[in-house]
């Protein structure tokens, strides 16, 4: 999706027709927007996702008042008031036009109606320019930005903490958007028809199987039916956990609030971190452990063969028949050739003694074989023992680690009770009941978690079976050939939807480790922190601190939230370009890898040096950025850093009838002054859209 | 070609053509939500025989 203009008629803040807002490309691809707070800045970005996806952020109050103010009170009573916007972007070499209108019947002076809402109108350019309508907009918008991802490219910079701290819901919408966007869902369809197909084609084999297939299929369908049940309570016990870690968090939340156990709170909370890390470093121990005994281990119980081995060697050795002294080979060769290396003659015929005396050495000849491995297995018996004291060392210091780290985690646990212990025990009613209900949380978390992993085992006990009794069906050879064909074909039909899963879930594997590849290296560029963001097979991104050997979750600042997110977007606009360009060898992937990004004060909660390295790299982020800023946000770092990077630039220019205002409130763009803010020559507030000036 | 596709590429002709056939369906289905089953049976059906 390219972004071509925006226009707006009437639309909250905005009266009358604004002119068309020109969205930059190219090399210089940033559009900036300049606004105050209360300017327009929260209605433009919501014009995007009405306009879209009709839905509003969260920052967009009273969502269903979009007609302007202003033109109400100058309309005549009962005419109606349009409010619209209206939006033109190229999407494969395809210009679109998409309007949404929302509409007002004015009552009286004071009072207006709202008609329902009309749908969203698309329209594209034919091929000889004529515009044509598109029936199915939603599903149109749907294929070129799925609606489930629209968050990530239009977003409030101040509330994008949602955005990279999802519910479980969420991370599941995300996944399959990003799994729909990058074509993927063409294969997870495919499945789903072929295992449908398949149970169809089975029906077929039931109504003409013999009474070995009929049964074989009776207990393959009750144990689909098992697995069914088993996977919608695994479904619930994951929903009713996440349900138990927001509430507990909550809970925890009111007690950090409550005076007096504010210090407790915390201190439970660096508790909770240790017991984290120690937990961890303790893993990473026994895996330590693990290793040096799967690797060395056995060199401990060679000892007593190390012992024999010698001993059998020294008396070969005491015997003369090690080293060897004249070698099997050697003489061997002699006799073949039927000459001694003193010139003799050796042939049977002619030397018979001669030969026989050398044939002799024969029997007392050692072999070279025995000789060489007598060598090297006296080489491996010395290296083997000594790993011993190595493999003792190494045991000893990680058994003397984990004891401490065993130690630790007992007193962080014992301190972690006793903190329980005085909130419960806590004469103020508030606390102990909030703290009972923290225990029971607790509680409930570690047992739905043990029976989260109880159902895991049953499921995959269960699919074993089904798979067993597939086998049986297909290796079953019916009497009749009408049997033996509807046979075949469900057989076809497990194998194709098989492959095409085994598929499905390597290409799924292999986009989540290019999205985390690519997010790294975004983060990397723009943030500070030393962090590793991790995304994990349910979508979830998280930070990592990989400075010691295990890497452990770091609790992200608002700002690293922000720059997570907006190397989230970097990421996987990068991932669907690259996954675009390779959709020939790939079965699946996006028509066009071309994204934009629409961003409401993206430098929200960020540190003076977070703002200047996100705005040296924004153009980088997509192939076009707009961002909305007020005149704090814009400051020395940013406007310095942005420089050559802004193609078109617009000022929300905010009337006020407010009589406070003192001075009006400008900025200086490119050499000129223009007014953010400067008096209404009315009793309304709006807003006019300016261009500035690029020189 | 990506490793990630060996299971499809190794697969007997037959199946490799009813995959192929019902991705190419998939693909120009994307949006049809019923009726798409049937049309899979008939792939299948069409290539055993």
């Amino acid at each position: 999706m390219k972004l071509v203009s925006l226009q707006m008629c009437n639309f909250r803040q905005f009266y009358g027709e604004t002119p068309l807002i020109r969205f930059a490309t190219d090399n210089q691809n940033v559009t900036v927007i300049h606004a105050e707070n209360g300017a327009g800045k929260t209605a433009l970005l919501n014009a995007f996702t009405w306009l879209l996806y009709d839905s509003h952020t969260k920052g967009f109050g009273s969502p269903e008042e979009k007609v302007n103010k202003r033109a109400l009170a100058e309309a005549d009573i009962g005419s109606t008031v349009e409010a619209w916007v209206k939006l033109s972007f190229e999407h494969n070499g395809t210009l679109y036009e998409i309007r949404r209108q929302s509409d007002a019947i004015k009552v009286s002076d004071t009072e207006w109606s709202l008609k329902p809402e009309r749908s969203a109108q698309l329209l594209y350019a034919g091929e000889d320019g004529q515009w044509l309508p598109e029936e199915k907009v939603t599903e149109a918008i749907g294929r070129i930005l799925p609606k489930d991802l629209h968050t990530y490219f239009f977003f409030d910079g101040e509330r994008i903490e949602r955005i990279v701290m999802p519910t479980k819901k969420e991370k599941a919408d995300l996944a399959a958007a990003t799994k729909k966007l990058l074509g993927v869902e063409v294969l997870d369809r495919a499945i789903t028809h072929l295992n449908d197909a398949r149970g169809a084609l089975e029906k077929e084999l039931k109504r003409i199987g013999d009474p070995e297939t009929l049964l074989l299929l009776d207990q393959k369908e009750a144990k689909e039916s098992e697995q069914e049940d088993l996977e919608s309570e695994l479904d619930q016990l994951q929903t009713n956990v996440d349900g138990l870690i927001e509430s507990k968090t909550e809970v925890e939340n009111r007690l950090r609030a409550l005076e007096g156990v504010q210090d407790l709170q915390k201190r439970r909370d660096q508790l909770n971190d240790d017991l984290d890390a120690r937990k961890a470093s303790l893993g990473q121990t026994q895996e330590k452990l693990k290793q040096a005994i799967a690797k060395d281990g056995f060199a401990v119980f060679v000892e007593d063969v190390a012992d024999d081995f010698r001993e059998l060697i020294e008396s070969l050795r005491k015997k003369g028949e090690l080293p060897v002294g004249i070698k099997k080979r050697f003489v061997q060769d002699i006799l073949d050739q039927a000459s001694c290396i003193c010139g003799r003659p050796l042939d049977a015929e002619d030397a018979p003694a001669a030969r026989a005396a050398v044939e002799a050495w024969m029997q007392k000849a050692g072999s070279d074989d025995v000789e060489k491995a007598a060598n090297e297995m006296g080489i491996l018996i010395d290296s083997m023992q000594e790993k011993v004291p190595t493999f003792w060392d190494t045991i000893s210091n990680a058994q003397s680690k984990e004891g401490t780290d065993r130690t630790e985690i007992s007193e962080i646990e014992g301190e972690l009770d006793d903190i329980k212990k005085k909130l419960e025990g806590s004469p103020r009613e508030e606390v102990s009941s909030l703290q009972s209900r923290l225990s029971k949380l607790e509680e409930d978390i570690t047992q739905t978690n043990k029976d989260i992993g109880a159902t895991d085992v049953n499921i995959k006990g269960v699919s074993a079976e089904i798979a067993e009794l597939q086998e049986k069906i297909a290796k079953h050879k019916g009497l009749e050939d009408q049997q033996n064909l509807a046979n075949r074909r469900v057989n076809a039909a497990v194998d194709a939807r098989d492959r095409i899963k085994q598929v499905y879930e390597n290409l799924n594997e292999r986009l989540r480790k290019k999205l985390e590849e690519s997010i790294n290296k975004y983060f990397h560029q723009i943030s500070v922190s030393p962090y590793v963001a991790k995304l994990d097979s349910a979508y979830s991104l998280e930070l990592f601190d990989e400075s010691i050997n295990v890497p452990i979750p770091v609790a992200r600042s608002q700002g690293e939230s922000q720059v997570l997110c907006l190397s989230f977007i970097a990421g996987f606009v990068d991932l669907a370009r690259e996954w675009s360009a390779q959709r020939g060898e790939n079965l699946a992937g996006p028509d066009s890898a071309e994204y934009p990004i629409v961003m409401d004060s993206p430098f929200g909660a960020l540190d003076t040096t977070n703002r200047r390295h996100v705005t040296e790299h924004i153009n980088r982020v997509a192939d076009q950025v707009v961002m909305m800023v007020s005149s704090t946000q814009w400051r020395g770092e940013v406007s310095g850093a942005s420089a050559g990077k802004v193609g078109k630039s617009y000022v929300l220019s905010y009337h006020t009838p407010n009589d406070d205002l003192d001075d009006k409130v400008s900025v200086d763009l490119n050499g000129q002054m223009y007014d953010l803010v400067r008096k209404s020559p009315n009793e309304f507030e709006y807003t006019e859209v300016i261009e500035v000036e690029h020189g | 070609m990506a490793d990630e596709l060996k299971p499809i590429k190794d697969a007997p002709e037959q199946i490799r053509n009813i995959i192929t056939k019902v991705i190419d369906h998939e693909k120009r289905n994307i949006n049809v939500r019923r009726g798409i089953k049937d049309d899979v049976i008939d792939i299948i059906k069409k290539e055993i025989q």
